[in-house]
Formats: C-alpha cells, sequence, structure tokens
C-alpha cells in the first residue's frame, strides 16, 4: 500500500537526517579543537621566541592547516543554523512554493558544486599520498594529511547541503533563520 | 567573444547566481567552474585541478588564522557583562558634554570597537544596554538610534578588524599597517558624530534630559574601575602587536587567551559560555574563510579571462584624476553595500579595482582604509544592512525608521570620507609614525 512505503520513506529520511546532524556535529567539534590547538601553539611560540629566544619553526605551517581544516568542518554547522551567508532578499518575497522550489535548486548547485571539488580534492589527496609529497619545511608534514581534513570537512558539508535538498523536496524547511543567525552570520 | 562581453557574461551569471539565494560561497565557485568550462573551454580535469589546488592553498593561509580567533574573542565577550560596565562607567563621563548619555554609544562603540573585530557584534553589545537606558532616561529616541548605527558600524575601522585582515591578505598589505592607518581616520569620524550630537543638544536641550549624576572623585574611581577590563584588553592586544612581541595574528591568541583570564576572575566564564562561543565562532570564521578561499578561485577565472586588466584599461581611457577615480569608486562601493556585507564586497570587488588603484598611483595602503569607510556606509543602508538589522531587533522599529534615524550619520561618515581623499595623511601618519623603522 502506498501510504505505508511513505512512512517507510519518512522514517529513513529522518534516520538519515540524525545521522547527518550528528557528523555535522561532529565536524563542529572538529572546528573547535582546531581553533584550540591554534590559540595553543600560538601562544606556546610566542613564550618561546620572547622568553627562550626559541621557535618551534613550524607556526606557519600548522596554523596554516588548522585554519584550513577549521574553515571547513565548520561550514556545515554554519548552514545547519542558516548562518552561510546569501541574499535573501527574493526568497523572502516568495510564496512557500516557490520558495521550496529555489531552496532546492539552490540546493541542487550547492551539492554539485561540492560533489565537484570533493571528486578532484579526493584525487589530489590520493596523488599526494602515492607519491609521498611532503612540505617543504622541516618536518616535512605528508601533505595528504592536512589536504583529507578539508575533503572531510566538505564532504560533511555535502551531506548537510543533502539534507537541505531532501527538506526543500519534501517541505520541510526550517523556517528562515531568524535575526539571532543573521546578527551573527554578517558579524564583520 | 569579446573582453567585455565575457566580462559582462560573468557578472549576469554572478548577480543571477546570487539574486536568487544561491549560497555566496558556493556562488563564486559556480561561476568560476563555469567561466572555465563554457568560455575558456577547459576541460573539467582541468577545472578542477586549479579549482582545488587554489583552495587549498588560499584557505591554509596561515594570516587567515587572526578571523577565527579575534571572532572567538568577540563571541566571549559578547558573553559576559562588560557592555553593563561599559555603560556604567562612561555615563558620568559623558554627562559632563552636551548631549549628556548620547556620547556613551559613541565613545563605547569606539572603546569596544577596540578589542572586537566586527561592527554588528560591537552595535549588538553597546547596544543591549545603552538603547534600554537612554529610552527609560527621556533621551531623544531617533538620535540614540541613529548614534549607536553610525557609531557601531565604526568598529570596522578601529582595530582589530577582521575586513582589514581579509583586505591585507588580498591586497598584500601589511595588517599591522593597516590596522594602524585606520586609527585617526576612526577617531576623527567618532569625533564628528559626537560634535553633531552636541550641536543638536546645544539647539534643543530637551533631546538630553538633565540627571542628576555628579561626577565626583569617588563616581570617577568607580568608572575607571569599570572601564579596567576593556582597557586592559585594548592594551594588551594592541600593545602586544606594535611593542613587536606578537604580529597581528598572534595578536589575536594573546586577545582570546587574555579574555579567557579576565572573564575567569571574574567568575563569568561557565562551560557553557566557553562552548557556545566557541561554535560561534567556528561557524562565523568558516562562513569568512570559505568565501575568501572561493574569491581566490573566482580572481583566479576573472584573471584567466583577463577581466581586471581589459576593465583597468577601460577605466584608464577615461583619463579619470584621481579624485573622480575616487568619485566613482565610492559610488560602486555604496550600490554594493545596498546588498552584499563587507566581507563579500571586499573579496568580490579587489580583482578589479585594487590594479585601477595601483594605476592611478593611490596608496593601497590609503584605499584599504577607504575601502572600510565604505563598507561601513554599507552596514547602515537599507534594504541589507546588518547593523541595522541588529538595531531593529533592538528596538522593535521599522528598517525604514532605523535607516532614517541613521540617515545623518551616513551624511556624516561620507564628509568623513572626503575629508580623507583630501588629506590622506590621516590614514597615512600613524603607520609611519609607528612602523617606519
Amino acid at each position: 500500500m502506498p501510504w505505508e512505503l511513505a512512512t517507510g520513506d519518512a522514517h529513513l529520511m529522518t534516520q538519515y537526517e540524525r545521522f547527518v546532524d550528528r557528523v555535522t556535529s561532529l565536524s563542529a567539534h572538529a572546528a573547535m579543537l582546531c581553533v584550540v590547538l591554534m590559540v595553543c601553539h600560538i601562544l606556546t611560540e610566542i613564550v618561546l621566541r620572547n622568553a627562550f629566544s626559541k621557535s618551534t619553526f613550524v607556526l606557519e605551517e600548522f596554523v596554516g592547516y588548522a585554519t584550513a581544516a577549521a574553515a571547513f568542518f565548520g561550514l556545515g554547522a554554519a548552514l545547519r543554523d542558516g548562518e552561510l551567508i546569501r541574499v535573501g532578499l527574493i526568497l523572502e518575497f516568495l510564496g512557500p512554493k516557490m520558495r521550496r522550489l529555489i531552496e532546492g535548486t539552490c540546493a541542487f548547485l550547492g551539492l554539485s558544486t561540492v560533489g565537484f571539488l570533493v571528486w578532484f580534492l579526493t584525487r589530489t589527496v590520493l596523488r599526494s599520498w602515492e607519491r609521498g609529497t611532503t612540505s617543504t619545511s622541516l618536518l616535512e608534514t605528508p601533505l595528504w594529511i592536512p589536504q583529507l581534513l578539508v575533503v572531510l570537512g566538505l564532504i560533511s558539508f555535502g551531506l548537510q547541503m543533502s539534507v537541505h535538498l531532501l527538506q526543500a523536496i519534501t517541505g520541510r524547511l526550517p523556517e528562515t533563520a531568524d535575526l539571532t543567525a543573521q546578527l551573527r552570520q554578517q558579524d564583520t | 567573444m569579446s573582453s567585455v562581453e565575457v566580462a559582462i557574461a560573468v557578472l549576469v551569471m554572478l548577480i543571477a547566481a546570487l539574486g536568487f539565494g544561491v549560497w555566496i560561497f558556493i556562488a563564486l565557485l559556480l561561476v568560476s567552474a563555469l567561466s572555465f568550462v563554457f568560455i575558456l573551454d577547459f576541460t573539467f580535469l582541468k577545472t578542477g585541478v586549479i579549482n582545488s589546488t587554489i583552495i587549498l592553498r588560499a584557505s591554509s593561509a596561515w594570516e587567515l588564522s587572526a578571523i577565527p580567533l579575534f571572532v572567538w574573542m568577540g563571541e566571549l565577550i559578547f558573553r559576559t557583562d562588560i557592555s553593563r560596565r561599559l555603560f556604567d562607567g562612561l555615563a558620568p563621563i559623558a554627562n559632563l558634554a552636551p548631549g549628556r548619555m548620547l556620547h556613551t554609544n559613541i565613545m563605547g562603540c569606539t572603546l569596544f570597537a577596540a578589542v572586537c573585530g566586527s561592527s554588528a557584534a560591537t552595535t549588538a553589545t553597546v547596544g543591549k544596554i545603552t538603547i534600554k537606558e537612554l529610552k527609560t532616561r527621556g533621551y531623544d529616541e531617533s538620535l540614540a538610534i541613529g548614534s549607536l548605527a553610525g557609531a557601531g558600524s565604526l568598529g570596522l575601522l578601529i582595530p582589530p578588524s577582521i575586513v582589514m585582515i581579509v583586505y591585507g591578505v588580498l591586497a598584500e598589505v601589511s595588517v599591522a599597517k593597516l590596522f594602524a592607518a585606520g586609527i585617526l581616520p576612526g577617531l576623527m569620524i567618532a569625533g564628528l558624530y559626537s560634535g553633531y550630537v552636541m550641536l543638536r543638544a546645544a539647539v534643543n536641550p530637551e533631546i538630553a534630559p538633565a540627571t542628576d549624576i555628579k561626577l565626583t572623585l569617588p563616581v570617577l574611581a568607580k568608572s575607571i574601575i569599570d572601564l579596567l577590563p576593556i582597557g586592559l584588553l585594548v592594551f594588551l592586544v594592541l600593545g602586544s602587536i606594535y611593542s613587536g612581541i606578537a604580529t597581528p595574528t598572534e595578536a589575536a591568541a594573546v586577545g582570546v587567551f587574555a579574555t579567557l583570564i579576565l572573564t575567569g576572575a571574574q567568575k563569568q566564564l561557565s562551560r557553557s559560555v566557553l562552548y557556545d562561543s566557541l561554535y560561534g565562532a567556528i561557524k562565523l570564521s568558516a562562513v569568512i574563510c570559505s568565501l575568501l578561499a572561493a574569491a581566490a578561485v573566482l580572481s583566479t577565472t576573472m584573471g584567466y579571462l583577463r577581466v581586471p586588466q581589459q576593465t583597468s584599461e577601460m577605466i584608464s581611457r577615461l583619463e579619470l584624476d584621481q579624485y573622480q577615480l575616487i568619485l566613482v569608486l565610492a559610488v560602486f562601493y555604496i550600490i554594493l553595500g545596498l546588498f552584499l556585507d563587507g566581507v563579500s564586497i571586499t573579496v568580490m570587488s579587489l580583482p578589479i579595482t585594487l590594479p585601477l588603484i595601483v594605476t592611478a598611483g593611490i596608496d593601497p595602503l590609503w584605499f584599504g582604509v577607504f575601502l572600510v569607510i565604505m563598507i561601513e556606509l554599507g552596514q547602515i543602508t537599507p534594504p541589507i544592512g546588518f547593523n541595522l538589522f541588529i538595531l531593529q531587533r533592538l528596538t522593535d522599529k521599522s528598517i525604514l525608521t532605523v535607516a532614517w534615524n541613521a540617515f545623518p550619520f551616513f551624511v556624516l561618515m561620507c564628509i568623513g570620507a572626503a575629508v580623507l581623499a583630501v588629506f590622506p595623511q590621516i590614514a597615512l601618519w600613524l603607520p609611519e609614525l609607528i612602523l617606519s623603522r
């Protein structure tokens, strides 16, 4: 019977959404960890340099990796909370049906773009792995490690984007983010 | 296709994607990929390799680390009682001048901006106390709202400033110099605001009713104690940069550390404050950093399309003198500012405008300060002005009312920009003095 199938689908879908929600939170925590590590490393470097005239020598390299990783690990959470910036002018004036259509199209375009990037970035990671490419610093970090972090962040963002698409199709999009969210998103 | 047609095609794609509501960071990537494939006839493979290489490189620029850190610092301060202390400390001092406590908005925002990288956070933090206090004391509401809108957006000009870091990274201008260059123009515009408020109060004293607060010695002592935490933070962040202990990027970490210690000492650092501030910070910095990475891709695409060169050549054929060029750019940025936020404006426009101003012989350091003022104007112009949104939420008034109240301050800021264009030394003098070594 069709309705049974429908409830089955809905059940599967909420399960998927719950899974993605967990991935997004996990990924946000990874971003938070990156930021905390960044602070610790910079403070250590400042103390070492000013008090002992020494250096960890890898500050710029490590902080750079952490910045990139934090940026992409945090994207999913920003999308989930409606804080990823966009020009929402037209969306606000549309009826619910048109809004769903446009939100869906946006999410589809987003998903394609992210998919395109993930595909090619994965290729880069695999190459770095196969060839054993390392950074030119003292530490000779294998480059696939920081690159992989960016890819993982993007994948989690893509998953969150797929949920956005699903919600647009089934018409269960959360209301447009309120001003509290906007307050942060344009916080420049 | 001729180069002009190419430029128009790219622009149309971009406007369509943005207007449609595609997330800005996605829109930039999408438009560059489409331009690579359809205009430049690159293969999918080549496009993908170029894009992923640039994204990796652009997002791991270590100067960007200042963004999550300054944002975190602002988020932490926002969750403490620092705005209450700021008002209590400033009110007796501001009370001395005509216009009285209206100056708490201007002085408070200027001070707060010196520990916070963002103008929206400045407006929200200062406004959550002053709007209520000024209203209960019977101050003129339109002037209270307007002065907060104007002074709140000054936050971008006074270091530390996220937009300046973004500009510094993109234009390869020293962030320490940019920070120094913003200070005097920021104070000048704050001075213009205060002057305007005093003038209004002199004409009509009713707008700022008298209060019984007297500035006696104990009151002054309490003021100083209230202002001490924020003063300490300003001193530590700016001091660590200009004493040479830390680079501007590292100063962000010093600021975070000092804020944590300070809030901890005041027993305001609960686990939820720590967690929420960090969670808020990573989201916002993800938004900004991803935008920067996407903009790097778009800017490369435009380079391949030769859009910047062609546009500069076209504009240079117009033979504008420097002032005319600045005026054209000002109008261009004010129009962009109607619809977009500061970081988006900066990353999207610089590939085109930077070559222009360099060819015209304008100092990129000066232009950075000018650009920030233009962005500040955009923060208080409808329909999209983010400080207006915050004020709207704080005051429950319509966006048009708030914008109208902010209008005199918009004009004052335009005057400030004009003065800066005529006397560029206002911006350039301090960085030369401090960093000429």
